[in-house]
C-alpha cells in the first residue's frame, strides 16, 4: 500500500495468480472492457508470440474520490507457467490481495494445488503467508462440462475457508464481483494492519 | 514522510512535505539536462511524481514497466553473481534514450532523455539527483507518522458504491 498525501492517492496492488489458462488475463480483459474509459489506465499485456503471458498484465483502475483520499488499485496477472517462478515472485513483491483464479476443470487438480503452493511459497519469501494474508479464490470455468463439483473443488482447494465465488471469465459472469470482493477484503486487511 | 519501519512491510506513506522536496529535485534534474521525462517511483512501480512532457502518456503503466524492468535485471544480476546488482539500465531508442537506476532499496528513478545528450553527462546529474532523494528519504525515515483511521466502515461504503457506479450497467 502505497499512500501520497499531496497527491491525495491511496495505492494498492491485487494480483490474479493461477495455473497457467485459468483465466487471469480474461478476467483482465473483461474488466477493462466494462468500465467506464476514465476509470482505467492502459491495459499492458506481455506477451509470448503464442499470446501466453511472458511477464504480467497490468491494469490500473481508481473510483473517484472517497473521504479525501483517490483509491487507485493496480491489478497484476502473472505468468501461469512452472517455469516463470523467479517472474512470480518479482510480480508478488509489494503485493495487498491476491485472487487466486482456479480451472474449475476436473483434470486440472493438481496444476491448481501445484500453483496454490507456489503462491504459498512466494508469499512467505515476501514476508507473509497463505493464512495471514488477504486472498480469496475464484472457480472459474463453471460452465464446461469437464468442470468438477463445487463441493469437491471448495474441498481441495478452500482449505482455509477464503471468500469463494463461481465464475466464467470468458462471459464476464463473476468477474466483477470477484474484483469488487478482492477489494473490499483487501482494504479491511488493511485496516486491520495499519 | 515514509514510515516503513513503523507499518508493516508493505505500507508506505508519502507526506506533503516529502512529496515537494522530491517533486524540487526531478524539476531541477529536468531543467539541468532536459529531460523529457523524470519519473521517482517505488519499487513494485507505484509513480510517486514526475516532471517534463508528460502528454499523453500513462506514468502509471510506464513506472510499473520500469520497475518490472528493472527488477528482472536485478534478477538477472543475482544470478550471475553480481552482489550488488547492476547499478543502472540504458535503453537506447532512435530519438529518446532511458536511462533507470535505483534510489536506495525502495525507490526507483526513471529518465527519458532525448539522444543529444551523452550518457556521462546524464549519469552525473542522475547521480546528484540520487543522492539528494537519498538525503530526504533518510531524513524523513527518521520522522514518526501517527497512524490514522482511514479505512472504516465508511470508506469501504462509499468505495462499494463507487465501484457500483464505474461499471456499464448490463
Amino acid at each position: 500500500m502505497f499512500i501520497n498525501w499531496a497527491q491525495k492517492e491511496l495505492n494498492l496492488k491485487i494480483v490474479y495468480y493461477g495455473p497457467g489458462l485459468s483465466g487471469k488475463t480474461t478476467n483482465l480483459e473483461y474488466i477493462y472492457s466494462q468500465i467506464n474509459p476514465d476509470c482505467r489506465g492502459e491495459l499492458i499485456m506481455l506477451k509470448t508470440r503464442e499470446e501466453r503471458t511472458l511477464y504480467f498484465d497490468f491494469l490500473q483502475v481508481e473510483f473517484g474520490n472517497i473521504k479525501g483520499l483517490r483509491p487507485k488499485f493496480n491489478l497484476y496477472t502473472i505468468p501461469g507457467q512452472v517455469y516463470y517462478t523467479e517472474s512470480r515472485r518479482i510480480i508478488l513483491r509489494g503485493v495487498d490481495g491476491v485472487v487466486f483464479v482456479a480451472d474449475s476443470q476436473a483434470d486440472r487438480t493438481v496444476e491448481n494445488l501445484d500453483s496454490l503452493l507456489d503462491l504459498e511459497h512466494n508469499l512467505i519469501k515476501n514476508g507473509h503467508s497463505l493464512e495471514s494474508f488477504p486472498w480469496i479464490l475464484q472457480l472459474n470455468k463453471q460452465d464446461l462440462a469437464t468442470s468438477g463439483s463445487i463441493a469437491d473443488l471448495k474441498e481441495k482447494l478452500n482449505f482455509l475457508d477464503v471468500p469463494t465465488i463461481d465464475a466464467v471469465a470468458s462471459k464476464g459472469t463473476g468477474v466483477l464481483e470477484t474484483l469488487k470482493l478482492a477489494i473490499q477484503n483487501t482494504i479491511a486487511n488493511v485496516d486491520e494492519t495499519i | 514522510m515514509v514510515n516503513k519501519d513503523q507499518l508493516p512491510s508493505n505500507q508506505i506513506m508519502l507526506s506533503t512535505e516529502m512529496f515537494n522536496e522530491i517533486s524540487a529535485v526531478l524539476k531541477d534534474l529536468e531543467g539541468s539536462i532536459r529531460a523529457e521525462l523524470a519519473i521517482f517511483c517505488e519499487t513494485s512501480g507505484i509513480p510517486i511524481t514526475s516532471t517534463g512532457n508528460q502528454r499523453a502518456i500513462d506514468i502509471s503503466a510506464l513506472s510499473t514497466l520500469a520497475a518490472a524492468n528493472f527488477a528482472a535485471t536485478a534478477e538477472m544480476a543475482r544470478l550471475l553473481g553480481e552482489k550488488d546488482g547492476f547499478r543502472f539500465l540504458f535503453l537506447e531508442g532512435e530519438r529518446y534514450n532511458i536511462y533507470l537506476c535505483n534510489v536506495g532499496f525502495e525507490y526507483l528513478l526513471t529518465i527519458a532523455i532525448s539522444k543529444s545528450v551523452a550518457l556521462g553527462m546524464l549519469r552525473i546529474y542522475a547521480n546528484r539527483a540520487v543522492k539528494q532523494l537519498t538525503e530526504i528519504l533518510n531524513k524523513a525515515k527518521k520522522q514518526e507518522k501517527a497512524s490514522e483511521a482511514i479505512f472504516d466502515s465508511e470508506f469501504a461504503d462509499l468505495l462499494g458504491n463507487a465501484f457500483d457506479a464505474s461499471f456499464k450497467k448490463e
